[in-house]
C-alpha cells in the first residue's frame, strides 16, 4: 500500500476509534488523543510541513466532528505537527522515554495553543487549572499510550517487503 | 530531519495558520445556518451510524477496563458501605413509615410529570473526544422530532440540551460542559444563579448573593429564566458549601446524580411546559 494511502486510512481509522472507543477508555476525565499522537509521530518521521498539514487535516475533521469551533484544533495541531517535524526521527532507536516526553511536551504544546486561542476568542481559564487538570492528565495519557499507537501506526505505514524466492525457498526449504 | 528542512515548511505553516483563523472568522460570523454549521450537522449523521456500531462493540471492553479502573475505589468503598451498613440497620425500623409516605408521593410526581412533559427516550450512541468539550451523540434526530434547544434528562435529573440536530441523530451539550450555562434556583432560599461546568466535571452554581444560607443537601432545580430549560427540572444537590474569601458572590457545588461518563438512554423534553412542580 502507498504510504499517503495507509497514513489516510490510519487517521481515519484514528479519528473512529478516537470519537467512539476512547472516551471509554477515560481515567478520572482525561483521555488520550490518538489522533494527536499520530500526528506527533508523523511529524517525527515526515518533518515539518507534511506533519503541519496532517495537523491540520486532522484537527479540522476533529473539529466538524466534534461540533466545537471549526478551526481551534486544526490550528492547535498544525501547530504541532509542524513543531514536531524538528525532533530528529533516531528519537526511536534510543531510548522509549524519549518519545514519550515528546509526545508529552507535545500534548501539553496542543492544549496551551487550543487554550490561547480560545482565551482570543474570549474564553479565560486559570494557567492552573488549564496546566494541571487538563493539560497534564491527558498528556501522561497520552504519554503512556504512545508506545501501543507507534506499534500500531508502524504496522500500517511500513509496507511489508516482498517475498523472493529466496524467502519463500527458506520457508518451505 | 534537519534545521534547514525545518525552515522549508515555513510557508506551509503561515498558510495554514491564516486558513485556521479565517475558519474560525467564518465560523463565528455565519450563524448556524451557514455552511460550516451545516457540515458539523450533516457530520453528526454521517458519523453517528459508525460510533453505534463501534459503541456496540466497545461497551463490553469499556466494562472490564471499567471493572479495573474502579477496583481500588471499590476498596475504599467497601470499607465505607460496612461502617453504614451498621448504623442504617438501627434506623431502618424507624424508616418504614417515612417509605410509605415517600412512596405515595413518589406516585404521585411521576404520574404529574407523565402528565406534563413529553418526552423522546433516545440511545447515546457517542461521547465527545476531547477533554474541552463535553457532549453525547443520541440516536434521535429531526425526523424524530427533535430540535435544537430542547432539555435532555434520565430518571435522575438534567443532562443538557440539544445543541446540533441531523436528521437522525443529535447532538446534546452536557450540563457538566464549561460553555454551559443554566439558571437554577436552590430549594431552600429560592435564590437565583448559574450554574455552570468546571474542568474537572463538577457542578458550581455561581453569583448567589453573600448572605444567603446555603446548606448541603438542598434540591437545585431549573430556573425557568432564560428560556431555554423549563423551572422545576431537578439538577442536584448543593455540597457542603465552601469558603467565600473576598468575592462579591457566593458558589456553591451541585452534586449530580446523573453518572455523566456512562450515560446510556437519555429523554428529550418535547413541550416544556411553562410551570413544572419544584423539587426531585
Amino acid at each position: 500500500m502507498r504510504k499517503p494511502l495507509a497514513t489516510a486510512i490510519t487517521i481515519l481509522l484514528a479519528l473512529l476509534f478516537q470519537a467512539a472507543v476512547v472516551p471509554h477508555l477515560a481515567i478520572a476525565g482525561a483521555q488520550p488523543d490518538v489522533v494527536l499522537i499520530l500526528i506527533v509521530l508523523f511529524g517525527f518521521s515526515e518533518g515539518s510541513a507534511k506533519g503541519a498539514s496532517l495537523g491540520f487535516v486532522g484537527g479540522l475533521v476533529q473539529d466538524l466532528l466534534g461540533g466545537q469551533v471549526v478551526g481551534l484544533s486544526a490550528f492547535s495541531k498544525a501547530i504541532v505537527g509542524y513543531v514536531s517535524g524538528f525532533v530528529e526521527r533516531t528519537i526511536f532507536v534510543e531510548n522509549v522515554l524519549l518519545p514519550m516526553g515528546a509526545i508529552l511536551t507535545a500534548s501539553v504544546l496542543n492544549d496551551f495553543t487550543y487554550a490561547g486561542f480560545n482565551f482570543l476568542l474570549g474564553e479565560k481559564i486559570g494557567l492552573s487549572k488549564l496546566f494541571f487538570d487538563m493539560a497534564l492528565p491527558t498528556a501522561l495519557y497520552n504519554a503512556l499510550a504512545m508506545p501501543l499507537v507507534y506499534l500500531v501506526y508502524r504496522r500500517l505505514t511500513t509496507p511489508r517487503p516482498e517475498k523472493t524466492p529466496m524467502t519463500l525457498k527458506r520457508k518451505w526449504g | 530531519m534537519s534545521p534547514t528542512e525545518g525552515r522549508r515548511g515555513y510557508p506551509v505553516i503561515a498558510a495554514l495558520v491564516v486558513a485556521s483563523m479565517v475558519l474560525v472568522t467564518v465560523y463565528y460570523k455565519e450563524g448556524q445556518e451557514g455552511p460550516l454549521h451545516r457540515v458539523q450537522g450533516w457530520s453528526i449523521g454521517l458519523i453517528a451510524p459508525a460510533q453505534s456500531a463501534i459503541a456496540r462493540v466497545a461497551q463490553p471492553i469499556s466494562e472490564i477496563y471499567g471493572f479495573f479502573v474502579d477496583v481500588g475505589k471499590f476498596r475504599t468503598e467497601n470499607a465505607a458501605l460496612k461502617r453504614q451498613n451498621t448504623e442504617l440497620r438501627s434506623k431502618l425500623r424507624s424508616m418504614s413509615a417515612l417509605e410509605a409516605e415517600n412512596k405515595r408521593l413518589r406516585s404521585l410526581l411521576v404520574f404529574k410529570q407523565r402528565t406534563e412533559f413529553k418526552g423522546l427516550p433516545a440511545k447515546v450512541i457517542g461521547w465527545q473526544s476531547t477533554s474541552w468539550q463535553s457532549t453525547i451523540i443520541i440516536d434521535l434526530g429531526s425526523n424524530d422530532g427533535v430540535q435544537k434547544g430542547m432539555p435532555v434528562v434520565t430518571g435522575d435529573g438534567l443532562v443538557g440540551q440539544v445543541i446540533q440536530t441531523s436528521a437522525n441523530a443529535s447532538r446534546i451539550l452536557l450540563i457538566i460542559d464549561q460553555k454551559s450555562g443554566v439558571s437554577v434556583q436552590l430549594g431552600g432560599s429560592g435564590d437565583v444563579g448559574v450554574l455552570q461546568g468546571q474542568s474537572d466535571g463538577s457542578l458550581l452554581v455561581s453569583y448567589i448573593s453573600k448572605e444567603t444560607t446555603v446548606s448541603a443537601g438542598e434540591a437545585v432545580v431549573t430556573s425557568g429564566l432564560g428560556g431555554v430549560f423549563p423551572k422545576g427540572l431537578f439538577v442536584g444537590k448543593t455540597a457542603e458549601p465552601g469558603k467565600v474569601g473576598y468575592n462579591l458572590y457566593k458558589a456553591v457545588k451541585v452534586i449530580s446524580p446523573v453518572d455523566f461518563r456512562r450515560l446510556e438512554e437519555v429523554l428529550v423534553v418535547t413541550n416544556p411546559p411553562e410551570k413544572t412542580p419544584f423539587g426531585e
